[in-house]
Parts: structure tokens; sequence; C-alpha cells
């Protein structure tokens, strides 16, 4: 181990100052749709981040993906000046517990598109929802078949499965491939 | 405040050489050498390589990597940063590089410097195998052939360069400890020396081998030993006794035993080295690292003799045709070992390979009787066994047999089957071949 990680970890405090002022410029984006974060909000919002990455054992460079989930986020219907900043920290764990799931398989931008999407869709702006039920099938999709939807399961009957021909009498089943 | 005396020395004492950057970083931070804001742009530095590099292996399409994927691209970051700096003779001139450069030209110097070890190994790999030691020895071909190239092309497709462990199937004279591509490189100048030593005995280190497997229970294929240790050991053994070859007979090295052991330590170490300084003028190699590397293997090989006061069964090898088969009071197998040596001798269905399993696996006379009488040796079989012993081993085993002698012919009086067949053996030698047989028995009986 080169023990160089160790000396970057106490940038953290000067790194959220920083992050937190640039975080705000975001408000530019959002006041249109009624969104803003104070600077509390910010500060708050990028320690929930750091705390994120730490229980997810992951390590993020830079700004990161706050400023992408404000951005794809603050146009839902179900995302108000009230709840704005609570929203975007549980979509921020979120966000990083999902890249986890998903083996690191799936990009930013597609990760955050599907979690936009199943939010204001079947959710109906549910976080409970996003995160126990569709999040979760899509991670284990993702896990399983490499996507983020599963197959579509055949509904042919038995026997006419297409590939094979399967013949039957009283005493033998022949399937012919 | 920096406290400019202290540039000569003490603060940058102490650095920890595993993770020479970040212990130079703390202990300059320490000592006042680097201020807050040096310090600051050097996270910086890093934290951008860190970034490049997560964008690099995500195709930008991640801005966060797993914890241990960020540690791993670090190390590999540290390592090439350590290698600029330890460059540089002193850590004081290391200090003096890391504040005139930035951490990315720091690691662009880092790996510049890899890029060249790596080819300078690509050229002595070449240089080795065009030099192999003819040898049947797998440990030395899997080096040769399959470990070291794959280490070059494991490096050469790595994305970024970083540090690794060097294992080898095959020890060398020298313990390496080095990791990397720089254990790489130094493994392989040491086996480029030994290349051109054993070159120039290569007539010898088949029998040489051989003889080593044979004494250590192993095959000379699957041997973990190393030639020229082996070669360099028997030759210096050689010279004592004034020859300049390599075979050593097993009376002349109980010769040596019996001038060495009364000897002190220092001067058994002047004797060998002594014999090496011989070996280096008459080999006359020209090449000052080569007599360097036998030096330092006779002065190894001193340190052995001495911790064993003086005793030479561990280290000499002794010629195939004088050494003895087993010894009256020889090393007993233990129980396991004795079964798979049994079965291994039931599964053969030739019997030259059961004689040369008992010569190779066997050392004492009541563990050879015990499996000639275990049933894995069958009529036709033990005719061409007791031919394959020398005459001492046969005399040993007559000395284990209840007979009477009718007219010279050996009668045994017990009905077991191998003393049986040793006899019908035994009475088809011509006269005078069992006259010696039954004197040698005689006398080593007391």
């Amino acid at each position: 181990m080169s023990g160089l990680l160790s000396l970057l970890s106490r940038q953290d405090d000067a790194l959220i100052r920083r992050d937190a002022d640039e975080l705000l410029r975001l408000n530019d984006l959002t006041r249109p749709y009624g969104l803003s974060l104070t600077h509390e909000d910010a500060v708050a919002l990028l320690k929930v981040r750091t705390d994120a990455l730490k229980n997810s054992r992951r390590i993020e460079v830079g700004p990161g993906v706050l400023e992408k989930l404000a951005e794809a986020f603050c146009d839902s219907a179900y995302v108000d000046g009230q709840n704005y900043a609570d929203t975007l920290c549980a979509l921020t764990e979120l966000f990083y517990y999902l890249k986890n799931d998903t083996l690191d398989s799936l990009p930013d931008d597609e990760l955050i598109a599907v979690m936009k999407q199943c939010f204001d869709g079947d959710c109906e702006g549910s976080l409970e929802l996003l995160a126990g039920r569709d999040m979760e099938t899509m991670a284990r999709n993702v896990r399983a078949y490499g996507s983020v939807e599963a197959p579509l399961e055949t509904d042919k009957p038995a026997g006419e499965a297409g590939d094979y021909a399967v013949e039957e009498d009283e005493q033998w089943r022949t399937v012919r491939f | 405040m920096e406290n400019r005396s202290l540039l000569s020395g003490t603060p940058l004492d102490g650095i920890d050489y595993g993770v020479y950057t970040a212990s130079l970083m703390r202990r300059a931070a320490g000592a006042g050498l680097l201020d807050e804001r040096a310090l600051a742009a050097m996270q910086e530095g890093l934290l951008g390589l860190l970034r490049s590099q997560i964008e690099e292996i995500t195709r930008g399409e991640s801005s966060s990597v797993p914890a241990e994927t960020a540690d791993q691209l670090m190390d590999d970051i540290g390592y090439c940063i350590d290698v600029a700096l330890k460059h540089a003779p002193t850590p004081q001139e290391s200090l003096a590089l890391l504040r005139e450069h930035s951490m990315d030209a720091l690691y662009r110097m880092g790996t510049g410097l890899l890029d060249r070890e790596e080819r300078a190994c690509e050229g002595l790999l070449s240089r080795v195998r065009a030099t192999r030691t003819p040898t049947v020895n797998e440990g030395y071909r899997i080096l040769l052939d399959v470990t070291f190239p794959q280490y070059l092309r494991d490096w050469k497709v790595r994305r970024h360069p970083g540090d690794f462990v060097v294992l080898t199937e095959y020890p060398l004279a020298r313990e390496v400890s080095a990791s990397g591509i720089f254990g790489v490189r130094e493994r392989l100048e040491s086996l480029a020396l030994e290349n051109r030593f054993c070159g120039r005995f290569a007539p010898v280190l088949d029998g040489l081998l051989r003889g080593w497997a044979r004494q250590n229970r192993t095959s000379p294929a699957e041997a973990y030993v190393n030639l020229f240790t082996i070669t360099l050991q028997n030759l210096l053994l050689a010279r004592l006794l004034g020859r300049e070859d390599a075979a050593l007979g097993a009376g002349e090295r109980a010769g040596l035993e019996e001038r060495l052991r009364p000897l002190a330590a220092e001067q058994r170490a002047a004797l060998l080295l002594r014999a090496a300084e011989g070996l280096i003028d008459s080999c006359a190699f020209e090449n000052a690292r080569l007599n360097d590397y036998i030096r330092e293997g006779a002065a190894r090989f001193a340190g052995e003799v001495n911790r064993a006061g003086g005793a030479l069964t561990p280290f000499a090898v002794v010629a195939e045709e004088d050494a003895p088969l087993l010894f009256i009071d020889g090393e007993r197998l233990d129980n396991d070992a004795f079964s798979a040596v049994a079965d291994e001798v039931l599964l053969c269905d030739d019997a030259a390979r059961k004689a040369r399993i008992i010569r190779e696996e066997l050392r004492s006379l009541d563990d050879l009787c015990d499996l000639l009488g275990a049933g894995c040796v069958f009529d036709d079989e033990y005719a061409e066994i007791f031919s394959s012993f020398d005459e001492a081993t046969a005399a040993l085993l007559l000395g284990r047999i209840r007979a009477v002698w009718e007219e010279r012919a050996l009668r045994p009086l017990d009905e077991i089957e191998w003393q049986e067949a040793f006899a019908d053996w035994f009475n088809r030698l011509g006269a005078d071949c069992r006259e010696r047989i039954r004197a040698l028995s005689k006398t080593l009986a007391g």
C-alpha cells in the first residue's frame, strides 16, 4: 500500500466547503421549478454524500453526481420546495448503494435516468417504493440478465416452443430438435 | 518556520521506504520543511492523478469507484512516484524533487524509469533463454519459458504500472527480495550469471542433478534446487582434494568431513574461499560480476558448512555409482511413507522401474527387507531387482537370511518368498561373485 490515500482524507472538510459553493450554483437551474438549496442544505447534502460513499465503500473524486441528480430530478412533479433537499439526500444515498448493487455495470447517467423514470412513473414520487421495490428489481435484473429489464418470457404452450417438436402417445413423449 | 539546518539530516531519517512518498511528505511536513500550501498542492496533484485514472477506467461514465479499486489505483500511482523519488540518492534530494515538480511530472518520471526497467528485462530474458542450461529440471524450464515471459506480458497489458509479488518455481543461488519489475530484472541478472557459469560445466550438471535428486528422494525433473549452487559446491569440495572436476565419491566426502570437522569456522571459511579464488582463476570467465557471484556463493556455502559443524552430507553430491543403496542403520521411512512406496512398487508392471523406485526411496536395510516381504514384488521380478543391487546391499540382505550352506549353495531355512528368491538368484551368480558377497556379509556382520 502506498499510504497516499490516507493523506487525501484530510481534504474532506476543505472539499465540502468548496463544493458547497459550487452546488449552490445549481439554484440558477432549479429556481424556475421553485427549488433552491440554502448553504446549510448544500453542506448537509455534501455530508450525506460523504457518509453514503463511506457506507457503500466507494471513492469519488470531484463534486460527483449531486449536480446530475439535481438536474435530473428538479423537473419532477413530486419534488417541491419542501422536500427538495431531503429528496436529494435520499436519492444520493440510493444512488451509491445502487452503483454497488448493479456491480458498477451501469454508467452514472443511465442509472440516474432509470431512477428518474421509476420515481416519476410507477413509484409516483415514493422514495420507499423506489428504493424497496423498483430499484431492487432493476438491480436484480442487471445482476441476472445484464440489463435493467428482464427478458420477456415466452408464452407459447409446451410442445410448441418453436425450436423442437414434441410427439406424445400413451407410452412415450418424443422431443425432436 | 523552516529550519534549514534540518536539511542536512535528522528529520528525514527513518523514512519508511515501503511507503516512501507518503512517509517523506509526513516527515517533511512535521519538520516544517513543507508548508500547508505545498502540501495542499501535492494533495491536489494526487487527486488529479486519481481522477484522471478513474475517468480512464470508467471511460468517463462513472464519477465513483469501489474503494478497493481506488486503493489499487492510488497504490499504483504511489508506486510510480516512489520510484521517481527513490531514484534520488538521498531523502533530502527526494524532497527537493518533490518540491520542484508536480505530482503529474513525478508520476511520468516514475513510469519512464519503470519502462526502462521493463525494456532491460526483455533483453535479459532473451539472453537468459538463449544461454539456457540444458537440464531436465522442470522448475528451471518453467521459469524461463512460462513465468518470466508471463510477468513481462502482464506488465505490457497493465493499464497503469504498479508493484507486484514475484514468485518463481526455481530457486536462485542468491535470494532476491525485490518485487515488481525491479525484482524480475534482478532475478534475470542472477540467472544470466548462473547460466554463464553452468554453461562451462554442462557435461557434469546432469549427473550432479541426478545425484542430488537421489539423495533428496525426488526426481531430477521435480527437484527444487539451484544448479549453480550444487555445481559450485562440488567444485569447491573437489578443489580441496586437489582436483578440478566436480565428481565426488562417498569415501572422498567422508574424508573431507574428517578434515573439516575439527577446524574452526574461520579456517573452514578460509579454505573454501581460497578454493573459490582458485576456481575463478582457472575458469577465467573475465566477468567481474560473475566472479563476485561465485565468491558470494562460496561464502554462503562456507556459512552453511559451518552451521553444520563441518558435515558435508547435506551439501556434497556423491557420484551415483559410488552411492550405497542403503545403510544398516539408515534412515527408516515412517508408516505412511513406507505404504506409499510399497503401493508405488506394487503398481509398477516393470521390474526395472521397481528397482529404480527402491534405489530412490529406501535407505534402510529394515525397510528393504520389509518391502521385499510386502507382496509388491512378484516371482519373476526378484532376480532383476537383486541384480540391480550392489554387492554391499546383497551382502547385507544375505546377513538377514537364516540359511545353511550346502556345497557353497545357499539354502534358506525359513519359507519366506523373497529369501527363497534371493537364494535362487544368489546360487546362479558366478563363484567369485558369490564368494565376495559371502565374505563381505561376514565382514559386515562383524
